[in-house]
């Protein structure tokens, strides 16, 4: 009853905006700033209205961009948190130092459909299939944007953006000049400081240099000890150097440590079989990434990227470092025949090598490997009726040495209906490709203590890479400058998704005691579609006042095979995807330099993990009593004193506590 | 028991959002007219373009090639929205009436007698320049050191107020006059500055 009314106001807010807002303000002569002179002119004070990034309105995608007044505004600590600004990102926190993150559904700990790329740097673990959340940060002030892709994007991204791609790009050294000092803490938030310096080398040469640490509280645990406190510091530093005749080059790099605390599960040959280990992951890891851009002309480019990144995991069950190099080529350019048509195509190399060492129950077969992978694209837009209707066709090619070739191409067009009202549509194929875990894993864990009696999942070249055609429809208008909404519906046809078979049970005498196994082999024994629809609106009253909500809904219904004896993985997937989501943002700049933020989130109920639906807010007051002073408190899951947001897996379920943090920002 | 507490809340969330709703709409009505003087950031740079249009001379009053309107460019991805066309729909510089053109490439660009300069074309802004070459077209943006690079009339943010700043080798060059009036309300940049090409 209360939700219906809640949202019954929500709907008349909305409604309302448009009779508030189009009453003509300049256009019926009230100020025609052509109409007063030039010295009236430079005295009027304008009204700021945030500025969104291009892409937003023509972009022939369902992209949401996250800006830094949203992520300063809300409140928010981690790059994880934040993306639940974003429409149909479902983020639930595990644990302390773990998140579940999905787009139009499949969240997991590793968000395995999800590919998240950190300034042109891919960051998906190609051992297990995903992205470790808790290791991708940086200094939140000097995040440019975060571009939330829904829908697939591996025609030009390659494989793994099967549900959604995650582009997160930090400022330019020219736009983090001077000094920055930020510090705080809190009941959850325990501790963190971080500081940056920009500064310019001649007049083309632009750098900044930042290091963060922070110290986090473990969350709630009804049945366990606190064991997932948290410990992280990063530096980095970004070069930007403006040449002559259109060259520009950027360096950079960051460097990581930590340790995140976990609860696993260790299942021993040996009775007793099974343990839990209370103790520290060991996170460490760094990257170093060189750009050259050469600009041609207004129409042609060309730009040849280049990284290394190392990451380096020791939890108490595994270990595993990872080198990994990647050059990317991109060239533009237009051609007039016999449309106007912008091409762009791309080379890509990337090798990856890995050692791992494990327990017994966790084999890696072989332990060590070096994979490479190759690729192309090409994309041609073509400008079919001038700017109102461009066609946009292409396609990535892909070899890699798990599944083979690969192929992800799409069709897309866009109808510019008016200079404010966009219609988008696109067909589009994506493939998540095998990883490591797929192929090489041989898992044992323990079903029955008594015989006593294993499972183990099996891995082998068997498994083929999953597959997603998508068929997306979306509109985007601002009727006046002080309102956006964008509205995108999706069919999602799945082939060969991920399943257990399981096989005859065996008893091995080796190691002993002698133990009975289940076996369970990975294959691709599932298949669904999914549909939904995702609104994102974006509403500014009044200069000082701004609010924006965002709804998804998502249908998916997954099915197994013919053949296939898994009956619990879809349903699980199933289970974990909400419904419904809804989250309504107001930001608030009150006299006095004020600033009073409100952030309200509702998520529905996930059945395979056991969790009911709920809601949360998160209130920020900010004050700036100096241009380059900022305090500001924040509260965070205000309505309750704790709620679970996702199942623990294996270990004991945790609840997200109710917390306050204090933060100072002083720039210079 | 948790459930009932949650929808309290609920409740009480509603409430407020009542509240607000209609206190939003009451001041919407009582402040009309005095919230209407608020401009827009590019509300106040389209009556910018305007202004410079007036301030300008443009070589050959009855130029040949060109059309007879007086011609505002846009190129890129533009930030005006539907300000700019709202706001000089019926306007005229002098005798001509003025006409907004949006173009994707500067080649279309060099007809126009002011041509706006996107934040998007920022990467390509040294080609955008050579390719204008010394074509009697006033270039305006409100990119970043857009005067520095060479362009002509630079918009910027100072606080809340817009303010510009003119290169004057640049417009020299580009056989344009600015009065008098215009230099002194802007910062001007003196000396010639390297370009960068």
């Amino acid at each position: 009853m209360g939700k219906t009314r809640c949202i019954w106001i929500l709907l008349v807010l909305l409604t309302s905006s448009s009779g508030a807002v189009e009453r003509p303000v300049t256009r019926q002569g009230f100020l025609d700033p052509t109409q007063i002179s030039l010295e009236e002119l430079l005295q009027i004070e304008v009204i700021s209205l945030t500025k969104r990034p291009e892409s937003r309105t023509t972009a022939a995608a369902a992209v949401y961009v996250i800006t830094p007044d949203d992520i300063r505004l809300s409140g928010v600590t981690s790059l994880p948190e934040a993306l639940r600004l974003a429409p149909g990102v479902q983020v639930a926190r595990i644990d302390a130092n773990k998140w579940a993150i999905g787009v139009r559904g499949f969240a997991s700990r590793l968000s395995r459909s999800l590919l998240v790329l950190i300034d042109g740097r891919s960051v998906y673990s190609p051992l297990f299939a995903g992205v470790y959340w808790e290791v991708q940060d940086t200094l939140l002030e000097d995040v440019d944007r975060i571009e939330v892709i829904r829908g697939p994007g591996g025609t030009i991204w390659g494989a793994n953006a099967v549900n959604g791609v995650i582009n997160i790009i930090t400022k330019k050294a020219q736009e983090t000049q001077g000094g920055l000092l930020v510090g705080g803490g809190g009941s959850e938030e325990q501790g963190f400081g971080g500081v940056r310096y920009g500064g310019k080398i001649g007049s083309d040469l632009f750098y900044r240099v930042y290091g963060k640490v922070f110290n986090r509280d473990a969350a709630f645990h009804s049945h366990a000890p606190d064991f997932d406190d948290w410990r992280m510091g990063q530096a980095g530093f970004r070069l930007d150097w403006d040449g002559p005749h259109g060259n520009t080059l950027t360096f950079q790099g960051d460097i990581y440590t930590g340790e995140a605390g976990q609860r696993t599960v260790v299942t021993t040959f040996a009775p007793p079989f099974r343990s839990t280990v209370d103790a520290d992951a060991d996170l460490d890891g760094g990257n170093l990434l060189g750009r050259w851009q050469q600009v041609f002309s207004t129409t042609s480019d060309l730009s040849v990227q280049l990284y290394y990144d190392y990451t380096y995991r020791r939890e108490p069950t595994f270990r595993e470092s990872r080198n990994t190099f990647d050059l990317d080529v991109q060239h533009r350019f237009h051609i007039s025949w016999p449309w106007p048509q912008e091409l762009r195509v791309g080379l890509g190399y990337r090798l990856t090598s890995d050692d791992t060492t494990a327990v017994p129950t966790i084999v890696f077969t072989p332990s060590s490997r070096t994979d490479q992978l190759f690729s192309a694209f090409v994309q041609d837009e073509i400008r079919v009726v001038g700017e109102q209707l461009r066609l946009i066709i292409g396609s990535k090619f892909e070899h890699n040495d798990y599944s083979g070739f690969e192929i992800q191409p799409s069709l897309r067009l866009v109808w510019t209906l008016a200079p404010q009202h966009t219609l988008w549509g696109a067909v589009t194929r994506a493939v998540r490709t095998p990883s490591r875990v797929e192929e090489d894993l041989t898992l044992t864990g323990l079903l029955e203590p008594q015989t006593p009696t294993f499972g183990r999942v099996i891995g082998s070249d068997a498994f083929e890479s999953e597959k997603l055609l998508a068929y997306e429809l979306g509109y985007r208008l601002q009727p006046t400058p002080r309102l956006f909404l964008d509205v995108t519906a999706f069919y999602n046809r799945y082939h060969d998704l991920l399943s257990l078979e399981p096989e005859t049970p065996f008893i091995e005498s080796m190691p002993t005691p002698a133990h009975v196994v289940v076996p369970l082999l990975i294959r691709n024994g599932i298949h669904g579609e999914s549909y939904g629809v995702e609104l994102a609106a974006d509403w500014q009253p009044f200069d000082w006042w701004r609010v924006s909500g965002v709804y998804a809904y998502l249908h998916l219904n997954l099915t197994r095979d013919q053949g296939s004896l898994d009956t619990s993985t879809g349903d699980s997937i199933e289970g974990s995807s909400p419904t419904h989501q809804f989250s309504l943002r107001s930001f608030m700049t009150l006299p006095g330099h004020v600033d009073f933020d409100l952030v309200w989130r509702y998520v529905d109920s996930l059945p395979s993990q056991d969790i009911s639906s709920y809601l949360t807010l998160d209130v920020r007051l900010g004050w700036r009593p100096l241009p380059s002073l900022t305090v500001a408190v924040v509260g965070q899951n205000l309505l309750t004193d704790h709620h679970a947001e996702f199942g623990g897996g294996s270990s004991e379920p945790t609840e997200i506590e109710r917390s306050v943090y204090g933060k100072v920002v002083w720039r210079w | 028991m948790a459930l009932v507490t949650r929808s309290r809340r609920i409740d009480c969330r509603g409430q407020w959002l009542s509240l607000l709703l209609a206190w939003t709409l009451i001041n919407g009505l009582l402040n009309g007219p005095l919230t209407a003087a608020a401009l827009t950031e590019y509300e106040v740079k389209a009556g910018f373009l305007y202004h410079f249009g007036w301030f300008v001379e443009w070589p050959g009053t009855t130029d040949q090639g060109r059309a007879p309107a007086f011609t505002i460019g846009v190129l890129g991805t533009h930030p005006f929205g539907s300000a700019l066309d709202d706001i000089m729909r019926g306007k005229s510089i002098g005798e001509r009436p003025v006409v907004i053109q949006y173009y994707q490439r500067v080649e279309e660009a060099v007809s126009s007698h002011i041509l706006f300069i996107s934040a998007s074309e920022e990467k390509w802004l040294p080609a955008i320049l050579s390719e204008l070459g010394e074509a009697n077209v006033l270039t305006v943006s409100d990119m970043e050191r857009f005067t520095e690079r060479g362009g002509m009339i630079a918009l910027r943010l100072a606080g809340q107020k817009v303010r510009f700043d003119i290169n004057m080798d640049a417009a020299e060059r580009a056989g344009l006059k600015l009065s008098s009036q215009l230099l002194r309300l802007a910062r001007v940049i003196h000396g010639p500055r390297p370009l960068r090409e």
